[in-house]
C-alpha cells in the first residue's frame, strides 16, 4: 500500500531557525524534508506514512499577515496535495497555536484536505478553531514532545486512512461540540454511582453532558425616572450608516461600531442599512428603524417619556460572532456609554 | 381555576368545548406553540407542559395547552410576561425545530390515534387543574 | 427490607408437550398460555413465538418486556396489584428466569415504536438482543378502545409472565442474591461513617401510553414516597408505557434496576444504600412543582449526602429531572443524574429541553437521534406496517432494499435512563 502523504507545518522555532528574534521570517517551503518534530513523526509513522513538505513560518510573521501567508501556503498544499495536513503541536505557545489552528483550518475548508493540530487545552488557538480541524490535546510544553507524537501519529494515521474517528473522549481530541456517540466500559448505572462516590468524596470528577454555558447577568434595578433618563441603542442586528463604513463582518463579527444619532429623527433607506448575513435584509434596508428604532426613541423624547436618546449608538452583527467577541464588544460599549452618562439602553437583537 | 385550552385537536375542542374554554387553531403543532408564545408574551401563563408526551414533535400533528389569562397591573398594557413561562415555550419551540419535520399525515386512523392519545395527555393536566 | 433472588439461568427456550423447566431449558406449550390471556374477553387471540440471540429475527411493535418471576417465601405475590393482592413485597425469596424474557409485541396504535433486533448492528443498541425472548402478540377484539386495548395487552403480560414464573418454583437457583437494606436508626449506628445514599426514580406519568404503575396505582396520583429498593425486583413497579422506545423503562429494568444493583453493590463498603425514593412527571405545572419540593423534602428528611436521579422519556421529563436536581442541591444532597440526548441528527443541538447549573454530574445514554441502518432480517415477529410512523423513522425509512434508516430512538432501551446499557456520547 501507499505511503500517506503528509504536509507538515511548523514555526520558526521548532525548525531551529531562532527564538523571538527570528518570528518575523516568512513562510518557506521545504519540499522532500521533514525537520525538528516532523523527524519525530517519521519515526512514528513506520512505514504508513511519511512527510513529504514541510512548512516553516515566523509566529510574528504569520499572524501579522494572515491573509497573504495563507494564500501562499494554501497554494502549496494544493499542488502537493498530500493525503493530511499536520500542525504542531503547538503546546501553550499562544501566536503558534492561533497559526496552527487557522492553517489547519483553512487547509480542511478551503482545500477539503484532511488536517489536525495539537496543542495545550488553554491555548488561544484551541478554542477558536477546536470546531474547525481535530485539535489533539497535549501537554503545556515541549517537555511533551514524545507523547504529543505518539498521540498525534496514532491519530493521523488511523484519520488519513479513512477511520471512523470516534468521540472525542475515545481518540483523545478536543470535543468539537458535536455529540457523538459510543460504547462505554461499564453501563450508565455504574458509571453513575462511580461518579456520585467522587463528589461525596469532593474528589474531581467529569460530568458526560455539560450543562450549556449559562452567563446569567442579573438585573439592575429599574430605572424610577425615566422622564429624565439618558438612553442609549445599542444593537446586535447590525444597523450600520449606508456604506458600512467600519466594514463590520456580515457574520462572525470582529468589530463593532460606534455612530452619531445626532440630528437623526427617522432611519431611510438613502441613510442606513443592515450588515447583518444572517436574516432577509430586505425589511431592515427598507427602514432600518425596524431594528433600531430611532424613529419611537425620538417621539419618546418629544413626549417627554425619557430625557433623551443618547447622541451616539453601538451596531455589531451577531451572526455567529464567538462569545469571547461578544463579551469583549459589550464591555467596551458598556464603559463607553457609562462614560457618556448613559442611565438604561434597550438592546435590540434581530 | 380559571384557565382556557389552546389546541389544533378536534377532539379535544369536541371533549372539552362544553365545559371549558376551548381556543381552537386550525393549524399545525407548531401554530399552536408560536401562538402560545405570543400569549405569554402578552403575560398569559402555562400550566400544562408544552412538551408533554414521548410523541416527538414532528409525529404527531396535535398540541394542547392549558393557559391562565394574565393579570394587569400597574398602567401597562399588558400584564408582565411570566419569565418561567416564556423559558418553557422557548425551549419548546427550539426543540420542536431540531426535528425534521415529516410528511403530513392524511390516514385517518392514525389521525384518530394522535387525537386520542394527546387527549388523554391533555386530560391528565385538565384533571390536576380541576381538583 | 431483605430479599434474596434466586436466579435460574435459562440456556433455551423450546416449543414442547408439557410446559416445564429441565436442565436450564424453558419448554413452553402454547397452548398453557393461551387461556391465561384469553381469560380477558378483550382478546380475540393470541401468537407466541421464541426469537434467540443471533437469529435473523425482527421484533416490532414491542409494547413491554418482562422477566418472568415466582416468589417463594415472604409476604405478598409477583406484580402486586395486578396478578396478585397489594401485599407489600419485597422480602423473602424470589425465583428469577435469568437470561429470558417475555416480550409483549403487537400494534395498539399506528404510531407505535419499538425495535428488537436479534442480530445485526441493531442488536449492540439493545439489551434483549442478548435474553431469550418469548414473544407474546394479542389481537383484540374488533372496536376496540385504544386505552383498552393497551390495558388489555398490559396485563396479559404480567399473567403470562407469573404464570411462567410459577414454572420455577421447587427449582434449587443456580445462584442466590441477597439485597439487603437497613432501617433508618440500624443503618447510622451499623455504618456510622459511611454517606447516606438514595436513589430517585423518576417514573414516566403523562397518559395514554405514557403511565407506570405502583401497586396497581397510576403513578401521576402519588405523592412522591419512599420504597425499599427490593419492592420493584417483585413487580411492585410496572411499564404502561409505549412510547419513545429507546428511553422508556421496560417492566423488565424496574425488576433489574440496574442503579438498584449497582447501589446495592456498593453498600455497606462504601456507601450506606438507605432506599429509594419515587417520583412522577406530569403534564401539569403545579403537580411537577410539587413533586419535586416532596422529593427534595424527603431527601432531606432522611439525611441523605448524596443521591442518583434517573429519568424517563423525552421532552416533559427534562424539566422534572432539572427541578429534581436542583431542588435536592440546593438541601445540600450531592446529585448525579442519568439521562439521554435528543441533539438532533447531526449532533449539533442543545441536547435536553431544560438546563441549570446545578446538573453538574450527568451520565448519558447516548444521542437518540443518531441515525442507524438496520439490515433486512429474514423474519420479523409482530409487523413492519407501523415502522414509517414510529419514532425516529421516516416514509424513507423502509428503503427499496430492504433496509431501514432510522433514528435509535426506535430501538427499545438503546439509551435507557436508569444506565441499563453502557452507550453514551461526549
Amino acid at each position: 500500500m501507499a505511503k500517506i502523504k503528509v504536509v507538515h507545518y511548523i514555526n520558526q522555532f521548532f525548525a531551529g531557525i531562532g527564538g523571538e528574534e527570528k518570528a518575523d521570517i516568512p513562510a518557506e517551503l521545504h519540499k522532500g524534508e521533514a525537520i525538528g518534530p516532523g523527524m519525530a513523526f517519521n519515526t512514528g509513522f513506520g512505514d504508513e506514512a511519511e512527510i513529504i513538505a514541510t512548512i516553516v513560518c515566523g509566529d510574528s510573521y504569520f499572524n501579522e499577515n494572515i491573509e497573504k501567508v495563507k494564500a501562499e501556503i494554501l497554494g502549496w498544499v494544493k499542488d502537493l496535495a498530500p493525503d493530511l495536513f499536520i500542525a504542531g503541536p503547538a503546546f501553550n505557545a499562544g501566536r503558534y497555536g492561533v497559526a496552527c489552528g487557522t492553517i489547519a483550518a483553512a487547509v480542511q475548508e478551503e482545500l477539503g484536505i484532511k488536517s489536525m493540530t495539537g496543542m495545550y487545552v488553554e491555548n488561544p488557538g484551541a478554542d477558536m478553531y477546536k470546531d474547525k480541524t481535530y485539535i489533539l490535546e497535549t501537554k503545556d510544553s515541549a517537555a511533551g514532545m514524545r507523547d504529543a507524537v505518539k498521540k498525534m501519529t496514532a491519530f493521523a494515521i488511523k484519520y488519513a486512512n479513512g477511520g471512523k474517528i470516534g468521540a472525542s473522549c475515545e481518540d483523545g481530541y478536543m470535543n468539537q461540540g458535536v455529540r457523538v456517540n459510543f460504547f462505554e466500559k461499564e453501563r450508565g448505572s455504574k458509571r453513575a454511582v462511580d461518579m456520585l462516590l467522587k463528589k461525596l468524596a469532593d474528589k474531581p470528577f467529569t460530568t458526560e453532558y455539560p450543562m450549556p454555558d449559562f452567563d446569567r447577568v442579573e438585573p439592575n434595578p429599574a430605572v424610577r425616572d425615566m422622564a429624565h433618563a439618558t438612553v442609549a441603542l445599542v444593537t446586535s442586528g447590525g444597523i450600520v450608516p449606508k456604506g458600512n463604513p467600519d466594514h463590520i463582518e456580515s457574520s462572525s463579527a470582529s468589530r463593532f461600531g460606534e455612530y452619531s444619532l445626532a440630528g437623526v429623527t427617522d432611519l431611510d433607506e438613502t441613510t442606513f442599512e443592515t450588515a447583518h448575513g444572517g436574516y432577509d435584509p430586505v425589511y431592515a434596508n427598507a427602514d432600518a428603524d425596524r431594528v433600531l428604532p430611532v424613529d419611537i426613541m425620538r417621539e419618546l423624547e418629544k413626549e417627554g417619556v425619557i430625557g433623551k436618546l443618547n447622541e451616539k449608538y453601538y451596531a455589531t452583527v451577531g451572526n455567529g460572532t464567538s462569545v469571547a467577541n461578544a463579551k469583549g464588544f459589550g464591555a467596551e460599549i458598556g464603559k463607553r456609554l457609562k462614560a457618556d452618562g448613559v442611565d438604561a439602553v434597550i438592546l435590540t437583537s434581530t | 381555576m380559571s384557565y382556557f385550552i389552546l389546541t389544533n385537536n378536534p377532539l379535544v375542542k369536541e371533549e372539552f368545548g362544553k365545559s371549558h374554554e376551548v381556543e381552537f387553531i386550525d393549524g399545525r403543532l407548531i401554530d399552536v406553540l408560536t401562538e402560545a408564545r405570543d400569549k405569554i408574551s402578552c403575560g398569559d401563563i402555562l400550566l400544562s407542559h408544552p412538551l408533554y408526551g414521548s410523541v416527538k414533535p414532528n409525529e404527531t400533528p396535535y398540541r394542547s395547552l392549558l393557559l391562565q389569562r394574565g393579570k394587569k397591573s400597574g398602567g401597562s398594557d399588558f400584564p408582565p410576561a411570566d419569565p418561567e413561562s416564556v423559558r418553557l415555550i422557548g425551549n419548546a419551540v427550539s426543540t420542536f425545530e431540531k426535528f425534521i419535520v415529516k410528511k403530513e399525515i392524511t390516514n385517518p386512523l392514525l389521525l384518530e390515534d394522535f387525537q386520542v392519545v394527546d387527549l388523554s395527555l391533555l386530560r391528565s393536566a385538565v384533571e390536576s387543574a380541576d381538583r | 427490607m431483605r430479599l434474596e433472588i434466586g436466579k435460574i439461568n435459562i440456556t433455551d427456550i423450546r416449543f414442547a408437550e408439557k410446559s416445564k423447566i429441565e436442565g436450564g431449558v424453558l419448554y413452553v406449550n402454547a397452548e398453557d398460555l393461551k387461556p391465561v390471556v384469553l381469560e380477558d374477553e378483550k382478546i380475540r387471540d393470541v401468537c407466541f413465538d421464541i426469537a434467540k440471540p443471533g437469529e435473523s429475527v425482527r421484533i416490532t411493535p414491542v409494547k413491554d418486556v418482562i422477566e418472568p418471576r415466582v416468589k417463594v417465601e415472604g409476604k405478598g405475590g409477583e406484580f402486586p396489584g395486578w396478578v396478585s393482592k397489594v401485599d407489600t413485597v419485597g422480602s423473602g425469596k424470589t425465583l428469577a428466569l435469568k437470561g429470558m424474557a417475555l416480550v409483549t409485541a403487537g400494534k395498539i396504535v399506528g404510531f407505535q415504536d419499538g425495535v428488537i433486533d436479534m442480530t445485526g448492528p441493531g442488536a449492540d443498541y439493545t439489551p434483549f438482543s442478548k435474553t431469550l425472548n418469548l414473544v407474546m402478540v394479542c389481537e383484540t377484539v374488533e372496536g376496540l378502545k385504544q386505552h383498552d386495548y393497551e390495558a388489555a395487552v398490559r396485563k396479559a403480560g404480567f399473567r403470562v409472565a407469573a404464570k411462567l414464573g410459577e414454572l420455577a418454583r421447587g427449582i434449587e437457583p443456580d445462584e442466590t442474591v441477597v439485597y439487603e437494606t437497613c432501617g433508618i436508626k440500624e443503618g447510622i449506628e451499623k455504618y456510622p461513617d459511611l454517606p447516606r445514599v438514595g436513589y430517585v426514580a423518576m417514573l414516566q406519568t403523562q397518559g395514554l401510553l405514557h403511565d407506570t404503575y405502583v401497586y396497581g396505582v397510576d403513578a401521576k396520583q402519588i405523592i412522591p414516597t419512599i420504597i425499599s429498593p427490593t419492592e420493584a425486583m417483585d413487580g411492585a413497579i410496572v411499564s404502561g408505557n409505549c412510547v419513545s422506545a429507546c428511553d422508556k423503562n421496560p417492566t423488565y429494568v424496574h425488576q433489574n434496576n440496574p442503579v438498584v444493583e449497582d447501589l446495592f453493590a456498593q453498600h455497606g463498603k462504601t456507601i450506606n444504600f438507605v432506599c429509594e425514593i419515587i417520583t412522577n412527571e406530569n403534564v401539569y405545572l403545579a403537580d411537577k412543582e410539587r413533586s419535586s419540593n416532596m422529593t427534595a423534602k424527603l431527601c432531606r428528611m432522611l439525611d441523605l449526602d448524596g443521591i442518583i436521579l434517573t429519568q424517563e422519556g423525552f421532552g416533559n421529563p427534562d424539566t422534572d429531572l432539572i427541578m429534581n436536581c436542583k431542588k435536592i442541591e440546593a438541601e445540600g444532597v450531592k446529585t448525579v443524574i442519568v439521562t439521554d440526548e435528543y441533539a438532533g441528527r447531526d449532533g449539533k443541538s442543545q441536547s435536553l429541553a431544560d438546563a441549570d447549573p446545578a446538573a453538574d454530574a450527568v451520565v448519558t445514554g447516548g444521542n437518540a437521534n443518531e441515525v442507524i441502518i438496520l439490515p433486512k432480517l429474514d423474519k420479523v415477529i409482530g409487523t413492519l406496517d407501523y415502522i414509517n410512523k414510529i419514532a425516529g423513522a421516516s416514509d424513507k425509512t423502509l428503503r427499496e432494499d430492504g433496509t431501514l434508516e432510522v433514528e435509535l430512538q426506535v430501538i427499545t432501551a438503546s439509551t435507557n435512563e436508569m444506565g441499563f446499557g453502557t452507550l453514551s456520547a461526549r
